[in-house]
């Protein structure tokens, strides 16, 4: 069990291209120099998680992304095979995942452990869980975890990539948790469930947890709407936290559904329910009132 | 307690008898690898650990994976599907690249014609591995630059040491690919010639190749004379290409991993420097360690028998230490003759006779990523 | 031809590329003075080593220029002036 200190919330649906974040990242003090679209982003979510907070410089960051830092890898891509150049060194140094950490890290100040991890179908709950067993162990005081996601400039082929209808609206965020073992001023609690688990469980879960008052209900993308109807169906008692509405889809939207409860509520208890080949993962968040 | 039970390389050194003769007598040449910059075609010594083709295909990268995790089986005679609660944790820095071999035939042919709702991302070949193994513990995937398998192995044993899991694989990768090469050529940081970790003449790194696998368990449930004490990880943001020149954020991280362990310095057998003969992250390495150990015990690169293996010299290099030490030495630093004025104690230049103690593994990256970890051997 | 620190357009041309490379958005071409040498506390750019490797690549990319390891390189890109000679000696 580990507690949220704050949310930094940035997601938008783009309509046109990928929206030009100078402006923004300049007014919070950061230097756009040698940064990319995914490294603006990511600094500006970051930077709305710690705001007013003083941040221990051994501060965390854990990070990750569904897709990554594609539009680097195409600059590359197309300088190496198609202009037959060398690539630009910055451009280089920024397609390595965590040259993004550093540049959150050299804006607030902070000198701890800085990663970027992945997982195929769960990289928020992944990223998650490693925060909560690494502040659980105590080898770590604070974590600003976060996930981020460009809006992907090439989208058929995006959507192809991610195993999502053409249909479907892409969208680009930045979504950061400020994470610690301290319950004093604390916005929520938060657990993420240690590993998988199947139908027969999670009935069994839901059917514990519908016992509890106020209990609502995130489901990530990958939950069908069938099966989301027949969730709410089963249980009556449970609200739906429809964070779909304001958002589009990109791969780490779990950070935007439990942060956007968060900074929504003042009490209640959220259930995000994700699922993959392996089963269903869980994450609750528990607002302190 | 978290056990270190054995791992499997595969690097430019050859098999295991091979390569312990070769770090025994510190004798290994790197190979050669073109590139075309423009119209000139370049070539660059590389140390690759076989002679077939390298096309950027998952299959490729796949094929090694498999290959290194049956070798490991054989050796520790293990069936790995009765691991039951394993995680994998996989460190790259190309993992980008590899996860977007698709995407750039994409690019390249400019359609997605041939992408079959083929789901791709960072996480696919930890996933696949996760499938094939039989694991159903968390999988996850590390892109932290050259610290990206050490910081995989530091997760590894936090999750160990947490319960969460009862077993870990580790793997570190890092295959040839022209975008590598060509990134290292643009930053000016590799050398013609050879690699010479913290000599006077260094002029910079060499590339290379090497899939990798250690075997972590929980004490509890199989003990091993191999132990994982502790981790550091921290980051500096002095430049995005590496560590402060004056060591600092170098000592931080080692006393880190010293503090974590509850030992001194003086209590550590030997170090595996990171002594990628860069100039500049060499003199760094050397401040810091300066600044931790007021006498160094032995210290050795072993980047001049497999390369600089980035995101993979996590794994691949302490499966090389650990080799060493069960055939009764720690390796020669090659290339090595002679340290800058201002340092004192150089390198390891003749293999010395180590059964067992601990042992400290440092490794550094771009972004200011510097980890250190310590592991032990009792007798 | 003339030489290159003589060749106002090229100069003009080198200037660009450097604030475009390093991303020095806030200088104009005119304020990159010709004889200042570049990576040094005189020059108001305020460059580092990585901006020396990103300007080496564009000059081999955009101007054809083989410059083959950061040794030389230091030895030709001290000022404007010798860079335009470098790249066009007469």
């Amino acid at each position: 069990m580990i507690y949220i200190h704050a949310t930094g919330i940035h997601n938008t649906i783009p309509t046109s291209g990928q929206p030009d974040l100078r402006a923004e990242l300049k007014a919070m003090g950061a230097d756009n120099r040698r940064s990319d679209h995914f490294m603006r982003l990511a600094v500006i979510g970051a930077h709305k998680a710690a705001d007013g907070h003083e941040l221990p410089a051994e501060t965390a960051v854990y990070m990750t992304s569904g897709q990554g830092n594609t539009a680097v890898f195409n600059r590359i891509c197309s300088a190496l095979r198609i202009e037959k150049n060398l690539p630009k060194p910055v451009d280089f140094i920024n397609l390595l995942s965590n040259s993004t950490g550093f540049y959150i890290a050299s804006h607030l100040g902070l000198a701890g452990r800085n990663i970027f991890l992945t997982h195929h179908h769960f990289p928020v709950q992944m990223t998650l869980l490693t925060a909560q067993n690494d502040i659980t162990q105590g080898l770590q005081q604070t974590i600003l975890a976060g996930g981020v996601d460009e809006w992907q400039t090439r989208p058929q082929l995006a959507r192809k990539l991610m195993g999502i209808e053409e249909t479907t609206v892409l969208g680009e965020g930045s979504n950061w948790l400020l994470l610690s073992p301290e319950r004093e001023n604390a916005l929520a609690v938060l657990e993420v469930e240690k590993r998988c688990i199947n139908e027969e469980e999670l009935t069994l879960r839901l059917r514990a947890e519908s016992k509890h008052h106020d209990i609502t209900i995130a489901f990530a993308p990958k939950i069908t709407k069938s099966q989301a109807a027949r969730f709410m169906n089963q249980y009556p008692s449970f609200k739906r936290h429809n964070y779909e509405a304001a958002c589009a889809y990109y791969e780490t939207l779990a950070f935007y559904a439990l942060n956007s409860f968060i900074a929504a509520h003042k009490k209640g208890r959220l259930l995000h329910i994700d699922c993959g080949t392996n089963g269903y993962m869980l994450m609750t968040v528990e607002i302190i009132p | 307690m978290v056990s270190i039970i054995g791992g499997a390389l595969l690097s430019a050194l050859g098999n295991p008898p091979r390569r312990i003769e070769a770090l025994r007598h510190g004798r290994a040449e790197p190979g050669t690898l073109e590139t075309m910059i423009g119209r000139d075609r370049v070539s660059y010594p590389y140390y690759r650990l076989d002679h077939k083709p390298r096309p950027i295909d998952p299959a490729v990268i796949n094929g090694y994976l498999d290959e290194v995790m049956e070798k490991l089986g054989r050796k520790l005679a293990l069936n790995p599907a009765e691991l039951g609660n394993c995680g994998i944790f996989l460190g790259s820095s190309a993992i980008d690249y590899y996860q977007a071999a698709v995407l750039e035939q994409a690019v390249m042919n400019d359609s997605t014609a041939d992408i079959e709702n083929q789901r791709a991302g960072g996480g696919c070949y930890a996933e696949r591995l996760a499938r094939r193994i039989g694991c159903d513990g968390p999988c996850l995937t590390y892109n932290t630059a050259c610290t990206s398998s050490a910081n995989a192995l530091i997760d590894a044993a936090a999750m160990l040491a947490g319960g969460i899991i009862d077993h870990a694989l580790i793997f570190g990768l890092e295959i040839t690919s022209a975008m590598t090469l060509q990134g290292f050529i643009a930053l000016q940081l590799l050398s013609r010639s050879r690699v010479r970790p913290f000599d006077i003449k260094r002029d910079g790194m060499i590339l290379g190749e090497a899939v990798s696998v250690v075997l972590l368990s929980r004490t509890e449930i199989r003990p091993s004379t191999w132990h994982y004490l502790s981790g550091g990880s921290l980051s500096e943001t002095y430049t995005v290409t590496g560590a402060n020149p004056d060591g600092s954020g170098i000592a931080m991280v080692m006393a880190a991993a010293l503090k974590d362990a509850g030992l001194t310095p003086h209590e550590l057998t030997a170090i595996k420097a990171h002594g990628t003969a860069s100039e500049a992250m060499d003199s760094a390495e050397l401040r810091g360690m300066k600044r931790v150990f007021e006498r160094l015990p032995p210290y050795f690169s072993l980047k001049p028998y497999i390369g600089h293996t980035l995101g993979g010299c996590g794994v691949a290099e302490l499966v090389l230490t650990m080799e060493c030490i069960e055939a009764g030495f720690i390796p020669p630093t090659m290339n090595f003759n002679q340290l800058e004025p201002e340092f004192r104690q150089p390198p390891l230049q003749q293999a010395r006779a180590v059964k067992s103690g601990r042992f400290m593994l440092n490794y550094f990256g771009f972004g200011g990523n510097n980890t250190s970890f310590i592991i032990e051997k009792t007798p | 031809m003339t030489i290159g620190s003589a060749d106002e357009s090229l100069k003009r041309r080198l200037k660009e590329m450097i604030i475009r490379e390093c991303e020095k958005d806030n200088f104009a071409p005119a304020e990159v003075p010709d004889d200042v040498v570049l990576f040094s506390d005189e020059c108001a750019l305020g460059l580092d080593s990585l901006d020396a490797l990103q300007i080496a690549v564009a000059l081999q990319n955009q101007f054809s220029v083989r410059i083959p390891d950061s040794k030389s390189f230091r030895r030709h890109v001290t000022t404007i002036n010798a860079l335009a000679d470098f790249i066009q000696p007469e």
